[in-house]
């Protein structure tokens, strides 16, 4: 045997050891880089990310394709949509959920729903087991639990309003395998969940906060009363709805924001927010309006975004004036919300806090308006609604002149069911293109009535809940149409 | 050395006649002008005919086909107008079976209204800004024509410079009291909602006797729509 031979055989040895002992570790090493949830969740900055990813998804869900407002807004006959830039949301706004050009695959699916709760569930399911010694203060840990009953309990909360009943998944899926297809509850079993989840975040999170930076967007005691009162008064429960809307306004810390400055309220974290989505520039979160923000700021064009010379989404300058009426010269609402209300380019301006990321060019507009989901003055009405159906109209009309002196309108004097309809009017100038108004006339059985253009036929048989999206049946056999539309796409 | 000189030559020869050519759109080249009156040019078009109308019944023919430049409206401004006025007669008169037509106009009042729409001055996009420059119209009112950058068809990131769109625009004082200016000088102080704009949805017609621009049919006639905003 030379050398040479030699040589190489040692050489083939070497590798054939560095081979095989090279292999067995790098097969055995866990990835580092995946969140997984066995190696994730176990400290504070765990639950406070995995409750972040929460909010953000729950931001993406309400401002994707404008659906906060699609859903609360438009049907009920707020807007006039110029079909030729809107042509879906225009017919959306005549009440024909399957019309030409409505965007289905956004306002008849509810996928985006389930990524939202499945990393809802997963905290429910997960920060519980982290110790309390790693968090700072331990009453961090519980809020958090607490906020994601509160996030679970409001997207069913919304869900069930839009679609009535719909499966209810309370538990994560850690395998996307066996991940089971569930039908759809009824409403009332989805409500039931919504406040037995509202009830434990009440008790997890504690009044006011302790970073002002979290102020409204992020939940608190006070956004899960809020709330409760919410998902009572749409069971028709006035008597809990009342007493959870008494707990916000005496206990809260909340107060009105004066008139003068009413354009803070709709920026956010104001005195009066009590639950918000964050849209702030600040914290590079505005909206882009042109380009990738395609279809936000629908009811601004020029002067208040730069360039602009369409408007989507002009008012309707019958429905403001139905609803304001002879007190539009004095209302100071009707000044601050909109501009040229009589025009045919009528603009809403409540959410026009403009900021130009590449300056004085002011070629890209953002948006920095957040999002209002529950107000006090919001809570003030639904509190007044609910004592004007327990009989008790003394104290409802107390709470109705408070927003009312706030609006600088004469108090009102009246009772039964024509208070009834003023505190219906009054929650619909209030909460003017709020997410709300929609839901207020189907709740108080007078949507017909305001948006003329919904058949009242479709009404009456439960066509006010919205159809779902076919393609959601191609994986999942055990789902139902809404009763109305089955048959109708 | 000659075979090069001659190539480059006809490459240059090329180069120079290629670029000579003529923007065309729509296969041919786009001419402004048209070989009739004002007056005669708006019949052309059905979207007139009220307005013709119009003028026939106020008696402004030579006036539109003597005037500089003529702020068109379109037929749905004069129903927008009607609309309106008979929404807002039946609020003052308190009669809701109250009933305005193309009829009830009194054209002798009506007069000065449309006059508002004419200038002696011939007004094109290069002769006015983005703040805007007043012309006196035949009325004796003052209007600003404001030419305005838009994000209409761009998202304003691909062209350093945007469309620009003309606009009428009537100034009024509102509930504030601000002044409504009499020159140039005012126009920086200006409040939102002391504008009432009305864009124009084509511009720059020239015909034998002005220039012709027509507002957008959302406009109403008068500005009466925007007035009580």
């Amino acid at each position: 045997m030379n050398k040479r031979l030699l040589h190489s055989y040692n050489i083939l040895l070497l590798a054939s050891i560095m081979i095989v002992s090279s292999c067995s570790k790098i097969l055995d090493l866990e990835p580092h880089n995946s969140t997984f949830t066995e190696a994730y969740f176990s400290n504070e900055s765990d639950a406070n990310t995995a409750i972040a990813g929460a909010y953000a998804l729950l931001r993406n869900i309400l401002i994707t394709d404008n659906t906060w407002h699609v859903y609360g807004d438009v049907p009920a006959s707020e807007l006039l949509i110029n079909g030729n830039y809107d042509s879906g949301n225009s017919n959306v706004a005549l009440g024909l959920f399957t019309g030409l050009n409505v965007n289905g695959g956004s306002y008849w699916n509810w996928q985006k729903y389930y990524k939202l709760l499945q990393q809802v569930n997963l905290i429910i399911a997960k920060v519980p087991g982290i110790d309390s010694t790693k968090f700072v203060d331990p009453a961090t840990k519980s809020h958090i639990i607490g906020e994601a009953y509160f996030l679970r309990s409001f997207t069913y909360f919304f869900m069930s309003r839009v679609w009535g009943g719909v499966p209810l998944k309370l538990t994560p899926d850690y395998d996307a395998n066996a991940a089971l297809n569930i039908p759809r509850s009824t409403a009332d079993a989805v409500l039931a969940q919504c406040l037995a989840d509202v009830a434990i975040a009440e008790k997890n999170m504690a009044f006011g906060y302790t970073d002002e930076g979290q102020r409204a967007v992020r939940a608190n005691k006070g956004s899960a009363y809020a709330l409760e009162a919410h998902i009572r008064a749409w069971k028709g429960d006035y008597a809990g709805c009342e007493a959870a809307a008494n707990t916000v306004i005496t206990e809260g810390g909340y107060q009105l924001v004066d008139s003068a400055n009413y354009e803070s309220v709709f920026i956010g974290k104001s005195a009066e927010g009590i639950f918000e989505i964050n849209i702030n520039g600040g914290q590079n979160e505005g909206i882009a309006i042109n380009g990738g923000g395609n279809g936000s700021a629908n009811t601004l064009m020029q002067p208040f975004i730069y360039g602009k010379s369409r408007l989507e989404w002009p008012l309707s300058t019958i429905y403001v004036n139905n609803i304001y009426k002879a007190d539009s010269t004095t209302d100071i609402r009707y000044r601050k919300f909109f501009f040229q209300p009589q025009s045919s380019n009528g603009q809403v301006i409540k959410y026009a806090n403009i900021s130009y990321a590449d300056g004085s060019t002011k070629g890209d507009p953002r948006l920095n308006n957040n999002l209002n989901i529950f107000r006090l003055a919001d809570i003030m009405l639904l509190r007044a609604e609910a004592l004007n159906k327990l009989g008790r109209d003394g104290e409802a009309v107390v709470l109705l002149n408070k927003v009312r002196e706030r609006a600088g309108v004469p108090d009102y004097n009246g009772s039964g069911e024509a208070l009834a309809t003023e505190i219906l009017e009054e929650r619909l100038r209030e909460l003017f293109f709020e997410g709300q108004s929609y839901f207020d006339l189907v709740r108080n059985n007078k949507l017909t009535l305001y948006n003329e253009s919904f058949n009242q036929d479709q009404y009456n048989k439960g066509g006010w809940l919205w159809p779902i999206d076919p393609a959601m049946f191609k994986d999942d056999y055990t789902l139902a149409q809404t009763p109305y539309w089955q048959g109708k796409l | 050395m000659k075979k090069i000189f001659s190539g480059t030559l006809i490459l240059m020869t090329i180069v120079f006649f290629s670029c000579k050519k003529d923007y065309t759109i729509g296969g041919s080249i786009t001419d402004p002008h048209v070989n009739m009156t004002t007056y005669d040019y708006l019949k052309t078009n059905p979207l007139f005919d009220t307005l013709l109308l119009l003028i026939d019944r106020t008696g402004l023919k030579d006036e539109v086909n003597a005037s500089g430049t003529f702020f068109a409206i379109t037929d749905y401004s004069i129903k927008n107008y009607i609309t309106k006025k008979q929404e807002d007669l039946r609020v003052k008169l308190n009669d809701e079976n109250l009933v305005y037509t193309f009829d009830s106009i009194n054209y002798a009042v009506m007069k000065d209204s449309l006059r508002a729409y004419l200038f002696k001055d011939k007004i094109t996009r290069d002769n006015t800004t983005e703040i805007g420059r007043f012309f006196k119209s035949n009325d004796g009112e003052l209007r600003l024509v404001q030419l305005i950058p838009t994000t209409d068809y761009t998202d304003g990131t691909v062209f350093t410079t945007k469309p620009k769109y003309i606009y009428l625009t009537k100034l009024i004082a509102t509930e504030h009291g601000y002044p409504v200016p009499t020159d140039s000088t005012g126009l920086p102080g200006l409040k939102e909602g002391q504008e009432l704009q009305a864009l124009c949805q084509t511009t720059g017609i020239l015909t034998t006797t002005g220039v012709l621009h027509v507002l957008n049919n959302n406009h109403t006639f008068t500005y009466f729509a925007d007035l009580n905003n």
